[in-house]
This record gives structure tokens, sequence and C-alpha cells, in this order.
């Protein structure tokens, strides 16, 4: 596990390492020359060896889902203890807190709409980043011309990192890293005890299925988003109804709908559970978060028609599915789902194009993986049936 | 089977994702009338307006909304003096008056907080102007003087003059604008 647990650090230290190659080209982490001159070798770098700065995500994609089938393979060897587990968590908090988002820059957004309360002292439902002509963030934000589109307890929560920054952008950059890097500690956590509530032999895989799987190592502990907190607040819920605290899981799912409003899907599920336990009927858990990881999958999967289907909202299933005892093909589907989400990335890195023949690329390199996982699942099953036909 | 089903019914939502189109408009449009004064529910509309209003802090964030509900009750004077319900007409200008007259302050208090007001300030006089056009068509269209004959009472309405009165109200927001 040691060996293993080297190679992981030093793949997340490139990932973090490659992650300055798409630093946008008007922010100025650092004022000192050397970084002003090192970040300008970085930046012809990404734009003139596209090939090759897009090889290396691959490949570092790659590296990090084969180390974790093996810390499930591991896991389901019972080679993996929670000890592990906590020292491959800190490892990945640590070295993704210092990679750049290059993925996404929705934490931008999340710092600007908190700074329009807590420095501007106005309301970011109604006034726009763009309407502060003279804000310096307006140089490298991608969604200045929006409101702010998150629910009023996640500004609220957004408010604590705003304040502490005191309007210094590196300072209010790593506590909003922080704020989100704690939340998927809070889930990982949730996610280990409503496993072991269920008596899950396999609550150390599950756990592993969620907390260390790429996708949600790259947008949870690296672009921060949102999304590891909306989950937080459900996995909160559903383990405060678990143990039959009513008021506060009814709290902290109105929270989690106050965050990101997707999870509203999963109130007819909510009210539903709640007059089951109220009425001291035997609830099968199992087929609870079942049934709630399929509607926050129909959630995803209508994403686009809001904007696009975006990786991170992968998130949202991911974490329901980790506390299911059952479901292998559902979780294997989603894994390669998860890969091929994060291969999305890889034709606009080579092209530095989002039209074209970009997008029917990223649609081909996300079902890929699935169509290919889909086969081998079905070939596989069929082709024991036929041995126990012929046996 | 019907895993299977299940399956390809998923995956059609990945490869064939639906798509939904923004319409993006650029001049200044005055609202939709919506609920007007004198329909049973316009209660409702008036106090969620009221409530919408606790959550408005800051000058900019004041300022559209100020600018929003004087549009609205513009509006609303607007289609009633076409309808010739002319008393309810006069109290929606007389709103109207209240409201843009909250804006110019607005804009001043969020300049000495060193926040650049241009954009604001456009906006400003371009729905001044709007209104203006809108107002200088219906003083040729209201009478001066009117009795206006409800059920049990009888009031004296000077439409021409309250309207008249407004024009110099936002002829006076325009040239401080300037």
């Amino acid at each position: 596990m040691l060996i293993f647990t080297f190679i992981y650090s030093l793949v997340l230290l490139f990932f973090s390492a490659w992650s300055y190659l798409y630093v946008d080209w008007h922010l100025e982490l650092l004022q000192y020359s050397w970084y002003k001159n090192l970040q300008t070798i970085l930046w012809n770098f990404s734009l003139n060896q596209r090939v090759l700065s897009a090889s290396f995500y691959v490949l570092i994609i790659f590296v990090l889902y084969a180390l974790y089938f093996l810390f499930l393979f591991l896991a389901k060897q019972k080679k993996v203890t929670s000890k592990n587990i906590i020292i491959l968590g800190a490892i990945s908090s640590v070295i993704l807190f210092f990679s750049h988002p290059a993925l996404s820059h929705d934490i931008f957004n999340y710092i600007m709409s908190a700074k329009i309360v807590t420095f501007y002292h106005e309301n970011p439902w109604m006034v726009m980043p763009i309407e502060f002509i003279k804000e310096p963030m307006l140089n490298f934000l991608h969604a200045g011309n929006k409101i702010v589109l998150y629910g009023p307890v996640w500004v609220l929560i957004t408010l604590i990192p705003s304040s502490l920054g005191q309007n210094n952008f590196l300072l209010t950059f790593g506590l909003f890293k922080i704020l989100v890097l704690a939340f998927y500690a809070g889930s990982a956590w949730l996610i280990y005890r409503i496993n072991k509530e269920q008596k899950n032999a396999e609550a150390i895989q599950n756990l592993i299925f969620f907390a260390f799987n790429p996708l949600v190592l790259i947008e949870t502990l690296s672009s921060s988003h949102n999304d590891i907190v909306m989950m937080f607040f459900v996995l909160l819920s559903f383990y405060l109804l678990m143990k039959k605290n009513f008021l506060s899981s009814i709290v902290y799912f109105l929270f989690s709908v106050a965050i990101k409003y997707a999870s509203i899907i999963l109130l007819p599920l909510y009210l539903f559970l709640v007059y089951k336990i109220n009425k001291k009927e035997t609830i099968d858990w199992e087929k609870i978060f079942s049934w709630a990881a399929i509607l926050m999958f129909i959630v995803f999967l209508l994403s686009p028609l809001r904007e696009e289907l975006y990786p991170w909202y992968l998130i949202w299933t991911l974490g329901l599915v980790a506390v299911t005892k059952n479901h292998q093909f559902f979780k294997v589907f989603l894994t390669a789902l998860s890969f091929g989400l994060l291969m999305r990335y890889v034709p606009f890195m080579l092209t530095y194009d989002w039209f074209g023949y970009t997008p029917l690329v990223k649609k081909i390199v996300t079902l890929a993986p699935c169509f290919l996982v889909t086969a081998g699942f079905w070939g596989i099953k069929y082709l024991r049936q036929k041995n126990r036909t012929v046996t | 089977m019907k895993k299977l089903l299940i399956l390809v019914f998923f995956l059609g939502f990945l490869f064939f994702p639906l798509r939904n189109v923004l319409a993006v408009a650029d001049n200044y449009v005055l609202p939709y009338p919506g609920l007007m004064p004198g329909n049973k529910l316009y209660v409702i509309k008036e106090t969620w307006d009221k409530f919408m209003g606790l959550f408005m802090w800051g000058n900019f964030t004041n300022f559209k909304y100020e600018l929003v509900m004087a549009d609205k009750k513009f509006v609303e004077a607007k289609t009633l003096y076409e309808y010739g319900q002319l008393e309810l007409a006069g109290k929606a200008l007389a709103d109207y008056q209240k409201r843009i007259q909250k804006l110019p302050p607005l804009l001043v208090l969020a300049q000495k907080e060193e926040k650049i007001i241009a954009p604001q300030n456009e906006i400003l006089k371009m729905a001044v102007k709007k209104h203006l056009d809108v107002l200088e068509r219906l003083a040729n269209e209201v009478p001066q003087q009117t009795t206006w004959v409800q059920e049990k009472r009888e009031v004296m309405l000077n439409p021409k003059q309250l309207i008249n009165q407004t024009i110099i109200l936002d002829q006076n927001i325009l040239d401080s604008r300037d």
C-alpha cells in the first residue's frame, strides 16, 4: 500500500503542476517576476504544444483510474484500512489544494458573488459582476454577465471565506478551496457512516468508490465545485432520518436545495420516507438510496436543457450510489461514464475551439467508455450463462 | 432485456441532449402589464413585490428594483389610460412618480461609494425617454377634466394635469442626468 500511495502522490503532484498550463491569461496569481516568467513559459507550452499537454492530461487520468481500480481491488481483499483512507484523503487534499482549477472557472464566480455582498454590499441575485466596471476579477471571470445561479445558503456559506479573505484575492481563493475540501471530507465521512448504519461489509470499498474517483477528486479538490456541498447536506439529511432526527433532517434537506436546486427532485422520495418512518414501518434503505441515485441521475441527464452536461454533475449520483450495497453494473457504468466525462475536456485542449468538431468529439469520448463497459458486462454475463448451461 | 432497454433510454439522453434557445433583446422594452389594478388577484402581485423589496440591499440593487417597480406602475398607468380607466390610471401614475423620483439619489449614493454609475445612468435616461414618449402621446388623448362616476360616488379627475406633471418630473430627471 505504501508504494501505491507514493505513486498516487506523484501522479497528483504531476496533475497539480500540469494544471498551471491552463491559468487564465489575464490572471496574475503572484506579482513576482520569476512567477510571471514561469507562467509565460507554461502558457506558451499549452498553446504551442497542445497535443503534448493534452496527452499529459490523458496519461494522468489513465493512471489515476488505474490506481483507483487498484485501491478498490485492495479494499475488496480487505487490505485497505480506515487509516489508509485517511492518509490517502489527506494527501489528495493537500496536493490538490495547490493545484489550479484548470478545468473550470466556477470558483472565481463563487468568489465574485460573495464579494458582491461583502465588498460592494449589493444583492448578487440582482446585480451582475460586470456592473462593477472597475472590478479587477472581470479580467478572468467567465460568467461576469450572470447573476448568482445558486441558492441563498450557498451564498451565506461563502460569506465566511470572503469576509476572512479581506478582499485579498489569493487568500480568499485559498479559503474557498479549504471550504470545499471540508465538505468533501464531511461527505466522505457520511458515506462511510451511512454504509456502517446499513451494516454494509463493503463500507471501505464504497468510500473509495466515491472519495477517490478521479472525477470527484479533480472536480471537488482541484476545481472546487459546490456540488459536494449540496451532496453533503443531502447525505446528512438522509443520515439524520436514519437516526429518526426529523427536524434537523428537514432543515439540512432544505439547505441542500437552497445551495443548488437540483436536489429538489428528491423531495417526493424524502416526504415518502418521512411518512414511512413516522408510521414506524421498516425502511428498505437500499431501495431508498437506489431511487435517490436514479432521480439525481435523471436530473444529470436533463442538465443540457439548462446549459450543458457538465462532468461535475455526476458527483450527485456517485454520492448516492456510494451508499448502496448492490448495483454492481450501475457502479461500473458510472465509473466508465466518469472517465468519459473527464475526457470531454480533451477536444478543447487540442483545438482551443468549442465549436466545429469539438461538440461531436465530446459526445463520442463521453459515450465510448459507457458502450464498451456495457458491451463487456453483458458479454461476460452471456458467457457465464452459457457456461452454466453447458455444465 | 428490461435493463438493456432502460440503459439505452438513458444513453439516448447523453447522445441526443435536449437544447434550449435563449432570446436576447437589447432595446429598452417596457414590461408586459400582467395583473392590473382592479383585478381581485392584484393584491397578491402587490404583496409579492413588497415582499421582494425586503431583500433589496445596496444602491445598485435598489436602483434596479425601483426601476422595475416604476416600469410596472408606468405600464399599468398607460394600459389603464388606454382603456379609459382614468381613476385607477391616476393612482398608478402617482405611484410611478414616487418610484421614479427615488432613482437619481440612489445613483448619487452609489457614486459616493466609488462605483461607476455610467451604465445605470444610461439605463435611467433610456427608461425616462421611453416614458416621456408614451406620456406625450397620452397627454393628447386624455381629457383636461372629467367627472368619474362609479356606484354611489363621483370624483373629479384632472388626468391631463397629472400627465403633464409627470412629464415635467421626467424631464427634470433627464436634465439632471446629462
